[in-house]
């Protein structure tokens, strides 16, 4: 199983280029290209969850190395442990449901191939920075899924698009710097960019604390704005609602955890190890990011923003959740995570099919739209209870957890603050429902009527599966998100993981 | 008896109503009937039996999950009064809307697993599993009010917020208290095993939050704003259903969960509860005489009642808490048919503003029966069964050494009564206005559910006693719960239903015979001289609506209502305006600069490494 691995980031990488390639033959293939490649990448993904075994394999095969009497992996080395399983089925879910979405929704715009192209670059750079064993190429991999996604913001080429685009650029940049310096330090310090090396040496109090202290700062906050943590958030909420609305799912859905969540759980717990000033930091900045987002987002009335808005307030659930660093605090910030794909990639969908049949993104000038688009709505409304944390849905449970996991780490008043947060969300998505679902039809949409069924049904999917999580976790989801947790939780298993297949 | 019997209850409305989701609208009302009948019939077949029925499910660290249910002497009655205002209810919305294109939406559905949420509070044995329950039957009603009219969304959403809020509190409580550490910490045995004491911030700060969901489920002051935006919009078939009956059912029934086994109270605390028993009783009674529209009018008497219910339990006195226990059943009953009555007038006359009604006592008279016997009740009139359980709270006032509680109570029963008099003057007496010729009798189905009602108003108070050996006697393990009204208990004061019952029946026969010996029915009619014009039936009508305008001229109090009425201690309004006031600050911070956010992030860094090396 492990030797599969690399086609996580193959066959994306694959698909971009064929996108391409198609654009000079035929154009129309690349829409049937990509949701071949995404079928590809469901079935890869569910053989990779039934799969237990973990392990770490070299892709490239240039062979192993002999130096010293110590032998190291050649090639680039890929892992597959529960964490990043974890991630990939996430990905593969999500972005199954995106690309066919994507193939109606995008019929109006032009240059299809290139979108194509770009979407799998992206999904080729989160699956990469997942299964990635080394810094360095995590680091390749989050700047191929990071450049891809800058374009796609702007794909729209209108002023606002462009305009929101370059400030994603801009300060993702910073981010990327503040990583790429943190790599080097660490590669100074340790002489290793294995991450396997790095956490034995760390492990080993091979590094001085005050070049410990300074990477891990460093990492904390490129990562911390890759994930949109506040006050790093500032690029978010123009550039999630300016994209069409399969990348919007996209980014709010996969990048922001692939690029943020994932990298921050596997460098701080699995490699340099969660040390008392991260934890504050993480339940201080998880706090604010819950707080200040959902504040916002109750102010808004632009339906992609006030969901972008949600995505930094349930980024901090994650954090505050990782920052009390227990296994528990471990799970329940994963649980959330992966919930928070499904219910908010739903989400950004639908806002796009309500655009698309409304014409406008004002939830003030929509209304009474459950009784013209009540596939969409029914969606629409699953999503919406479960951010809200309405049982039996996923979101539900996942606060719930998170709550549990902050009141028995002793942080009672962040449990508060998420407990109030969560109240805020369940306000704001009320508001939505009143607004856009509920309540008189406007005359101006008297003649609107349901998108087609291609548009739908990915969006459905999705709110049944937040239902199913919801009602079958226990069955089957947490035993994948303990061995995720496990695998994230122990910085020993991981580097054993790795260096046992000298 | 056979264990699984106790889920039933809650099976039964709970897969019929996700059934009766699919199935198109006549079906699903039939459906919606035969359910809530059958919920019913399980309901009592639990009423003798004492069983548990467990299934151990999961561990989540310091909690635990279990499919745990049981019924105890108390809990069994309760599941039936689930079923029996469910079945009431369905009879009462297949009439009221007949002829009307149908129940709205998907209204049985929704109706059924309400009940199954209600059956499976009241029947849970574990914490979680009710929390998860009660949820259930916050969504019901959000989604039984936003379905029911476009109007309606407004009020839904506030409804949905509030006891969102009292949710969230009841979660936090709850977590909380399952910290402490001990092995399956939310099962009801270890909760009662363990009382939480109160002596430090932690169980103050847990029986708060445990305080806060439950009185924003019942509707305590300052949590009930919901209830009265809602009466307007809602249907009566809903509004009798959740804010009324159930409602106040599951939130007392937590209280009484939580105060009496599982949380010791400080005398503070106590006193506490019991101060928001009393302003409840009063303000809802207050701002309840000063309406004009009978279904919000009801809806304040329905937060005023709560009062007692939550003023009786604060007490911590064995006799109040079987006073606000069996309160919480008296109201749940005749609250339900004063709704009934309200809505069958308002769909008979097209009208609830009582400035329009008038004079239907002989247009509608079961209607008009049963809504007497109901205002009689919980105005606290023996022998009632209102008054019965207000009997006890009262009592319950003295033997705490509560005088000023006792005044609000007894205060708030003699203004709950002028309001009714009011509210039977402006729907049943005086002129009839000239509009409302043609009323007539609501349909079988609308009286059938009323009649029923009142008639249990009458048993409960005439035989007082049984109910509370029953029923209300288990909730603190009383055997024989009744001699608290014989002064036993430690109860100060006696009252006998049968003795008053006689006497009162003698009373009155004896008042009849004497106005008509006395010829009191001879009526002296006098013709109105008025220049020749013809007397204009209209306006010469003396609406009920005028009784209490005294009220709104006294000097304090009329402005205080008025400002009520605006919505001034509106704990969502201004919520809603404080949190305004920090979006707008936030908003205002997000320019839209580069260099802005180029900055925030230069000086997050800065905290990032400053936490990491200064501290």
């Amino acid at each position: 199983m492990v030797h599969l691995a690399p086609l996580f980031v193959a066959i994306p990488l694959g698909a971009a280029f064929l996108s391409l390639l198609v654009k000079a033959v035929a154009p129309r293939v690349a829409g049937i290209l990509s949701v071949a490649a995404a079928a590809a990448l469901l079935f890869l993904a569910v053989v990779a969850l039934l799969g237990v075994d973990s392990g770490a394999t070299a892709a490239g095969g240039w062979g192993a190395v002999s130096e010293g009497g110590v032998v190291f992996l050649g090639g680039i080395v890929v892992v597959l442990d529960g964490l990043s399983r974890l991630f990939l089925i996430t990905v593969a879910v999500v972005a199954s449901a995106v690309v066919v979405y994507g193939v109606k929704y995008m019929a109006p715009y032009t240059g299809k191939p290139l979108y194509h192209s770009l979407l799998w670059l992206m999904i080729a750079g989160m699956n990469g920075v997942v299964i990635s064993g080394d810094l360095f190429n995590l680091y390749v991999f989050l700047e191929i899924g990071g450049i891809a996604s800058y374009s796609l913001v702007a794909f729209g080429t209108k002023g606002e698009e462009v305009e929101a685009s370059f400030k994603y650029l801009v300060l993702g940049c910073v981010a990327s710097a503040a990583i790429l310096i943190a790599i080097a330090l660490t590669y100074s310090a340790t002489g290793a960019l294995n991450m396997a090396d790095v956490a034995a040496a760390v492990a080993a109090g091979k590094v001085p604390d005050a070049a410990l202290f300074f990477v891990s700062a460093l990492f904390l906050a490129g990562f911390g704005l890759k994930a949109a943590m506040m006050p790093f958030h500032a690029w978010l909420p123009d550039a999630h609602p300016s994209a069409p609305a399969p990348i919007s799912a996209m980014l709010s859905g996969l990048l922001i955890k692939t690029l943020g969540i994932y990298a921050i759980v596997r460098i701080f717990f699995s490699v340099l190890g969660v040390g008392w000033h991260a934890q504050v930091l993480l339940l201080a900045f998880g706090s604010i990011s819950m707080v200040g987002g959902v504040f916002l987002a109750l102010g808004q009335d632009d339906f992609k923003r006030l969901l972008a808005y949600h995505s930094i307030s349930q980024m901090g659930f994650v954090f505050v959740a990782l920052g009390v660093n227990t296994t528990l605090g471990l799970v329940a910030g994963l649980f959330h995570a992966v919930n928070h794909a499904l219910f908010k990639s739903a989400l950004f969908l639908s806002s796009g099919s309500l655009e698309r049949i409304t014409g406008t993104r004002k939830l003030s000038e929509m209304g009474g739209l459950v009784r013209r688009a009540p596939m969409t709505s029914l969606a629409t409304i699953g999503a919406a209870l479960s951010i809200s944390g309405i049982p039996p849905f996923n979101g539900f449970w996942s606060k719930l957890l998170i709550i549990v996991a902050l009141v028995s780490g002793g942080h009672h008043a962040v449990a508060g603050i998420a407990g109030l947060t969560a109240l805020m969300t369940l306000m704001s998505f009320i508001k939505v429902q009143r607004k856009a679902l509920f309540g008189a039809l406007p005359e101006r949409l008297a003649g609107v009527r349901e998108v087609s069924a291609v548009m739908f049904v990915p969006v459905l999917a999705l709110a049944l599966l937040c239902l199913a999580t919801g009602i079958l976790w226990p069955l089957g989801l947490s035993d994948l998100l303990d061995r995720a947790a496990a695998a994230a939780g122990s910085v020993g298993d991981y580097m054993g993981l790795v260096t046992g297949g000298r | 008896m056979n264990a699984e019997l106790v889920l039933l209850p809650i099976l039964i409305p709970g897969v019929l109503g996700l059934v009766a989701l699919f199935l198109p609208g006549r079906l699903r009302a039939v459906l919606g009937f035969l359910g809530s009948l059958a919920t019913l019939a399980a309901g009592l077949a639990l009423v003798s039996t004492r069983e548990s029925f467990h299934h151990a499910w999961l561990v989540l660290g310091p909690l635990n999950l279990d499919f745990s249910f049981r019924v105890d002497g108390f809990t069994g009655w309760l599941s039936a009064l689930v079923g029996l205002c469910a079945f009431f209810t369905a009879l009462y919305a297949a009439d009221f809307f007949r002829g009307r294109g149908g129940a709205p939406g998907r209204l049985y559905a929704w109706l059924l697993i309400a009940a199954a949420g209600a059956e499976g509070v009241v029947l849970a044995g574990n914490l979680l599993l009710l929390v998860l329950c009660w949820e259930i039957v916050t969504l019901m009603l959000f989604v039984l009010v936003i379905t029911g009219s476009p109007e309606g969304a407004p009020a839904a959403a506030k409804a949905f917020t509030i006891l969102g809020f009292g949710d969230v509190a009841l979660i936090l409580g709850t977590v909380l208290l399952g910290s402490r550490g001990f092995d399956h910490p939310m099962d009801f045995a270890t909760l009662a095993a363990n009382p939480l004491a109160t002596g430090d911030l932690f169980g103050v700060l847990t029986f708060l939050l445990l305080f806060a969901g439950a009185a924003a489920k019942a509707g305590a002051v300052p949590l009930h704003t919901w209830i009265p935006t809602m009466a307007g919009p809602a249907s009566p078939p809903v509004m009798a259903f959740l804010p009324a009956s159930l409602d106040k059912v599951l939130g007392i029934y937590l209280l009484a969960r939580v105060s009496v086994s599982w949380v010791t109270l400080t005398p503070g605390l106590q006193f506490a509860v019991m101060a928001v028993g009393a302003i409840t009783i009063l303000a809802g009674v207050l701002m309840a005489m000063v309406q004009h529209d009978v279904k919000r009018l009801l809806s304040f008497h329905a937060v005023s009642q709560v009062g007692y219910m939550v003023l009786g339990i604060g007490t911590g006195t064995l006799v109040g808490v079987l006073g606000g226990v069996f309160h919480m059943v008296n109201n749940a009953i005749y609250k339900a048919c004063l709704f009934f009555g309200a809505g069958a007038v308002e769909r008979e006359a097209g009208t609830r503003d009582l400035g329009k009604l008038g004079g239907l006592h002989r247009a509608m008279p079961v209607t008009f029966l049963c809504m007497f016997v109901a205002a009689l009740s919980i105005s606290g009139v023996p022998p009632l069964n209102g008054f019965v359980s207000k009997w006890l709270v009262y009592q319950a006032c003295v033997v705490a050494r509560q005088p000023l509680f006792l005044v609000a109570a007894l205060f708030g029963s003699v203004l709950t009564l002028a309001s009714f008099v009011k509210v039977l003057h402006s729907m049943f007496w005086g002129a009839r206005p000239p509009a409302l010729d043609g009323v007539n009798e609501a349909g079988i189905g609308m009286r059938l559910p009323m009649v029923g009602l009142a008639i249990l108003c009458v048993l409960l108070g005439v035989f007082g006693g049984a109910p509370l050996d029953q029923a209300i006697g288990p909730v603190k393990d009383v055997p024989a719960a009744s001699v608290a009204l014989a002064g036993g208990l430690d109860a100060a004061g006696t009252f006998r239903p049968g003795v008053v019952t006689i006497l009162l029946v003698i009373g009155v026969l004896a008042g009849i015979l004497a106005a008509h010996l006395g010829g009191a029915r001879a009526r002296r009619v006098r013709s109105v001289f008025i220049g020749g014009e013809p007397l204009d039936r209209a306006q010469n009508r003396f609406p009920g609506t005028e009784f209490y305008r005294t009220v709104h001229e006294m000097p304090l109090l009329g402005r205080t209502l008025d400002a009520g009425e605006k919505g001034v201690f509106d704990v969502y309004a201004i919520f809603g305006k404080l949190g305004g006031g920090v979006i707008r600050g936030l908003r205002s911070l997000h320019t839209g600069v580069i260099t802005d956010y180029l900055f925030w992030c230069l000086l997050g860094l800065g905290a990032v490494l400053a936490v990491f090396f200064w501290c």
